[in-house]
Order: C-alpha cells, then structure tokens, then sequence
C-alpha cells in the first residue's frame, strides 16, 4: 500500500481539473496535502469519498485566523481502504466568509461546522442548523472567540 | 399526542465534552435528541495562543484529568513536529508505557462505571480497587497519581530503573488474571447481558458516517485504530492488532475495553522488555525556530485524539491551537444510539461512549403539557430503571 | 433546643456530600469518586455522597466556575436546605487555577457562593479530601 497515495493524486486530478491548486504528500506528517479553491471544497471531499469508495473517516474540520486577510479551513480526513490521511485545506477571504456545508456527504461534521461558525464566523452554506455551540446565550452577536483583530 | 421533554445535563467537565441532552421522549422511548453544549466552555484554545508553550503543556493536561497522559503526549508531537525535532528512542518507549498505563486505569474506570449505572455496585467496586494498584505504578513512574505531567516537549521527565520494571511486570501479570476472570462475568452474567446485549445499536456504516472514534467505532466493527493505522510513539516497533467485535451494543464496546486491558498490557510487557537505554530527552529552544504546522493524532483511551497546532518563527507561543477530543467526535453517534432506546437504558448507552462520565450528572424532567419541572440525576433515574 | 441539638450531633456525625462539577477537568472528580472505593472508604466514617441538593449538608466543588455554569451552581446552593456548607476541592475551585485567565472562566467558587474549607492541590488526593470533610466537622462542632 505503498504508492496509494499516487493513485489517489491522479484521481483527485482528474475529478477536479484546475481547481486542484497543488497537491503533495508530506512524508513528516504522513499525510496527503490537498489545497483546493474554496469553491470546489464540496467536490474535492466528494471526489474523495468516492475513491474511497464511501468509506471515508472526517476526523475533523480545523479553522485558523492567522492574522492575514483569510481565514484558514483545514479537513482531517482518513480514508480506510487506502489507509491514507488527507489534509484539505482551503482559504476563505475575510471579506466573504462563506463556503458550501459537507454534511450531505459527511454527517459527522455537523457539529465541527457549528464550532467553526461560533469561533470564527465562518458561515456554511446548507447547514440544517447553523447556531451556537459553546458559549453562553449572553455572548454578543459578532463577536468570535478566536479572530485576530 | 403528549410528548415530553427530557433533559440530562448541564453539568459536565471537560473542554470539548460537555454534553446537555434533550431527549423528545413517547412513553418510556426516546423518539429524538437533541445535544446542547458549552455549560462549561473555559477557552482553552484561546488561553493556549497566549501562553508559552512551555505552559501550554501543563494547560492541555487539563482538558481532560482523566486522559491527561494523552493530551501531553499529542501536544509534545505536535510541537517537536512544528519545531523538527526528533526526541530520543527511550523516550518514545516511556511515553508508550504511560500512555498505556493511563488507558488501563481510564478503562477500568468507565467499566467501574457502567457496572454502577446498570446496578452492579460489586463489580463497580472490584474494577476501581484494581485501579488503584495501576494509579500507584501511575505514581511511582511519573511522581503523581492523576496529572502526571509526563511528557514534556522534546522527551520525557523522569527515567525509570530495574526496581520500577520488576514493579510493573508483578503488577500487571497479577491484575492481567483478575481481568480475564471479568472477562468471564461479562460473557456469561445474565444481568450484564440482559441489560448490555442489543442495547444501544450502532451500525457500522453509520458508525463510519457519524464519526465515531474508538471503543465505540471498534465496538460496531469499524477497523479505526490509531495505533495501528498511523503508528506514534513506539508502536511501529511493539506488535498491536486492534481489537474489533461487531455487534454494535453497548455489550460490545464494553467487551472493545476489557480485551483492550488485556492488550494494553502486553504492550506494556513488550515495551520493558525491548526498551533500548539512552538519552530521554533532547533540548528544544524556547521559540519555534520555524514558521510552521504540527499535526498530531493518537488513539487516546476513549478514541482519536488530535491536537492542530501553528507556530510562528521566533514567537514562544502558539500562533493556533485546536484540539478535537474523543468524546466531541462521539456526541453525533451517541445521539444515533439513543434513538428509539428505553428511558432507562439512556444512563448505560451514554456511559458506553465513555463521556467523561461526570456529564451524566444531573438531568431535569418536564412535561411539555403542565410545564412542571422536575429535576432528578441521572443515577436515580438508573436505580428507578432497576425497579 | 434539645432536638436541635441531637440533629447538630447526628449531622457530625454523618455528613451528607452532594458533588457538584462547574467546570473541572476531570481529575478532582475522579479522586472524589476513589474516595468512595475500598481503597480509602469514605462511608466507614459516615460520609454519603448524594446526587439531589435537597439530600446535602456539604456541598462539595470542583473546578473552576464557568459563565454558564456560575448560574447553575447559585441556584443549587439555594435548593440546599439549611444548615449548609461548601468545601472548594483542587486549585481551580479555589482560584480558578490554570484556567484564570480564560474567557469562559469566571474564578473561584467563593467568587459565587461562600466557601467554609478549601482542599488545595491540582487534583488533591482522596486522602486531602477526607481531611477537608473532617477539618469541615471539626469547625462545625466549634460553632463555625
């Protein structure tokens, strides 16, 4: 299962064409490296839920201000019968904070993607219930935790 | 129709965990639930961005008391990761011998506990004396019983001689024959399987749709192991099969457990046994000397466990850190569980996820019709279930 | 006066603890739990860990207080009926420890209701918090 991580290159090129803007596997970390346009961020997990023919592990989405005009999204996945970690990462502009919801294809987000929102204000686009998760009723609206001012 | 509110929360412990529940319930079933979260949210992973790193493993120590051994131990990889730095082989030894360590005495602790839930008080008080004896090893090793602060960035902090690998080895081969003995009262006692067996059923797929980590992914055979898919620490050189059953009950992830036990400790045998001498750790500076990305994952007690953390060059505290913790990843599928469950077995399903159990604490009832309240806890409402 | 009396000595003699969470890691409650286990046996002195405040004479706390949690825990030391007290176990109960200055943390337990004995540590070990209970009952029976 050594060159797993090739077949899999090639096939996210194929599915997502120019929209892939690089991928590469990270020998450190043992993982494959994904960057892709936020607006194909659907497609691309599609894409690879479907070569792992559905079994497909969302271990977490991760948000992150790094102090830029961008808010950084990060998907841990685990694909089983590659036995292969997949990082997707995309970029949102601080300016449109919005990007298309996962959970039709994976239901196990539905409660990371709440988080993101709370934390970083990030909305998710066909979400059944995009509402707080953490802080108290009495935090005021438009104000997240974890930006960078 | 009248239908009736359940609630079971708020008060629970850890970061990511605290879990409230209302339960829409149809005479004694549950029809839907409804999780609420946050009572007590601190901000950790604020607080980690405005300390040094230094500091910062002592504070994700305290995400959780109960696993603590295993959030060190994710922080410290996740880190070296960021910074490039390789610590010591001895060292990746101890950690993996304290690590299990800590999984023998988180198992035997929610075993303990769900034998209480489903009201059987002597083997809830068997499986927490055996625990004792693992918390001494637990002391003599690291030096305090419960945060043990083992693992620092770059290796670990104390060593261990031949006096303390006697110790461990006598102790675990007497403790390996009681758990086997529970092995036997879990196959064979007709109370455990009457109230265990076919409770709580999850499927695989949707084990595997939902998310689900660990004993509770395991429990409904789904091959998720961390140790065994992406090998950390020292388990690339011990031998581990991870343990799977099919049945999707909280029977079955009860039985995860107790050959986890098992497993856990000839892990640990291995690892005195193949332990090479050396250093036990390596120096690492202060600041991250590059501006980078760690990502650590390792199977903690109650399943994947994953610290994400940014370091800036030059800048002694994390830039960004986020932890997503076992039982968050559960919450989903424990949910799935308690569809269509009877009101009693609720204690039992929730405990089978191993929630940090202290978040089944105290629950309130009301009646949507009268808007009367009641509030009892949630082990009344198991003795209630006894009756 | 007399039964007022022999319920003070009764009450000593038995305290009733209700084990309350607002917001701790974890570890202080576990070694609240292993107090009870046959290691150390807390109810051969008497002491009974209760699950409803209108059981409590001792309203034991862990952890640091939490926004959301700081109203929870007014309200249960309100149900509890008098005579109360209030032991703050683990450094987080008592100052809100490592988590001080976090934006869900609010501090200290005393920040909210009145505390009569802390048990300090990061988490204090089963035998601390029997000594705190019996530090509680020795300052009762003075009059506290």
């Amino acid at each position: 299962m050594v060159n797993d991580h090739l077949e899999v290159i090639d096939s996210l090129g194929n599915e997502l064409k120019e929209g892939l803007l690089d991928v590469r596997y990270l020998p450190e970390k043992r993982a494959l490296l994904v960057l892709v346009d936020k607006a194909l961020i659907f497609k691309a997990i599609e894409a690879l839920n479907k070569i792992s023919g559905g079994e497909m592990h969302l271990t977490t989405i991760s948000g992150a201000d790094l102090g830029e005009d961008y808010i950084e999204l990060t998907y841990f996945l685990w694909l089983l019968p590659q036995r292969l970690r997949v990082i997707v990462k995309t970029k949102l502009s601080k300016d449109d904070l919005r990007v298309q919801s996962i959970v039709n294809i994976a239901p196990a987000t539905v409660l990371y993607e709440r988080e993101v929102y709370e934390m970083l204000g990030v909305i998710f686009e066909g979400h059944p219930k995009l509402e707080r998760l953490f802080l108290p009723e009495d935090w005021p609206q438009n104000m997240y935790p974890l930006r960078r001012r | 129709m009248s239908s009736i509110d359940l609630i079971v929360g708020p008060i629970h412990p850890a970061l990511h965990e605290p879990e409230r529940f209302v339960f829409k319930i149809d005479g004694e079933i549950v029809v839907d639930v409804e999780p609420r979260l946050g009572y007590v949210h601190r901000g950790i992973e604020k607080a980690l961005s405005e300390r040094t790193y230094i500091k910062d493993i002592y504070l994700v120590e305290r995400v959780c008391g109960i696993c603590n051994v295993a959030h060190t131990l994710t922080a410290a990889q996740a880190i070296e990761q960021a910074f490039g730095v390789e610590v010591p082989r001895r060292s990746k030894y101890l950690r993996t011998i304290v690590h299990e360590l800590n999984r023998l005495h988180s198992h035997l602790l929610i075993l303990g506990v769900v034998c209480e839930l489903i009201g059987f008080d002597t083997l809830f008080m068997l499986f927490w004396r055996d625990r004792e004896v693992i918390m001494d090893l637990i002391e003599m090793i690291t030096g305090n019983r419960v945060m043990s602060a083992y693992n620092i960035i770059g290796g670990v902090r104390r060593n261990i001689g031949d006096f303390e690998v006697t110790q461990i080895k006598g102790v675990l081969s007497s403790l390996a024959k009681r758990v086997k003995q529970y092995k036997k009262v879990f196959m064979d006692d007709p109370t455990i399987r009457a109230r265990c067996a076919g409770v709580g059923y999850l499927s695989r797929a949707k084990a595997l749709a939902l998310g689900a980590v660990g004993p509770t992914a395991r429990g409904s055979g789904l091959e998720l192991d961390v140790r065994v898919d992406e090998p950390y620490a020292a388990y690339d050189e011990v031998k581990y099969c991870a343990v799977i059953y099919n049945d999707g009950d909280v029977w079955a992830r009860l039985m995860v457990r107790l050959d986890e036990l098992l497993a856990s400790m000839e892990v640990i045998n291995e690892c005195l046994d193949k332990m090479p001498s050396g250093p036990i750790r390596v120096p690492v500076p202060e600041a991250a000397p590059q501006s980078a990305e760690g990502v650590s994952v390792i199977e903690a007690p109650r399943g994947e466990l994953i610290h994400h953390v940014y370091t800036k060059r030059d800048d002694d505290k994390p830039f960004r850190y986020r932890i997503r913790t076992p039982t968050y990843a559960n919450i989903p599928a424990v949910c799935e569980m308690l569809k269509g469950c009877y009101i009693a077995d609720i204690p039992a399903i929730l405990a089978s996820i191993d929630p940090c159990f202290s978040c089944t604490d105290r629950a309130a009832l009301i009646d949507t019709n009268s808007g009367e309240k009641r509030i009892i806890d949630i082990l009344s409402l198991a003795r209630r279930s006894k009756k | 006066m007399l039964i007022q009396r022999i319920a003070a000595w009764a009450r000593l003699r038995s305290p009733w603890i209700l084990h309350i969470n607002t917001g701790a890691c974890n570890s202080c409650d576990i070694e609240v739990l292993a107090a009870l286990t046959p290691r150390f046996d807390v109810e051969r002195f008497g002491i009974l860990l209760k699950p409803s405040p209108r059981h409590a004479d001792v309203i034991a706390i862990t952890g640091p207080v939490t926004r959301q949690a700081a109203e929870r825990i007014r309200r249960v030391y309100e149900q509890t009926p008098d005579p109360k007290f209030v032991i703050a176990i683990g450094s987080c109960a008592i100052s809100g420890g490592v988590f001080q200055d976090c934006y869900g943390v609010i501090g200290g337990v005393d920040k909210v209701i009145p505390v009569d004995v802390y048990v300090p540590g990061c988490p204090p070990r089963p035998d601390a918090i029997i000594y705190g209970v019996v530090k509680l009952v020795e300052k009762v029976s003075k009059g506290g």
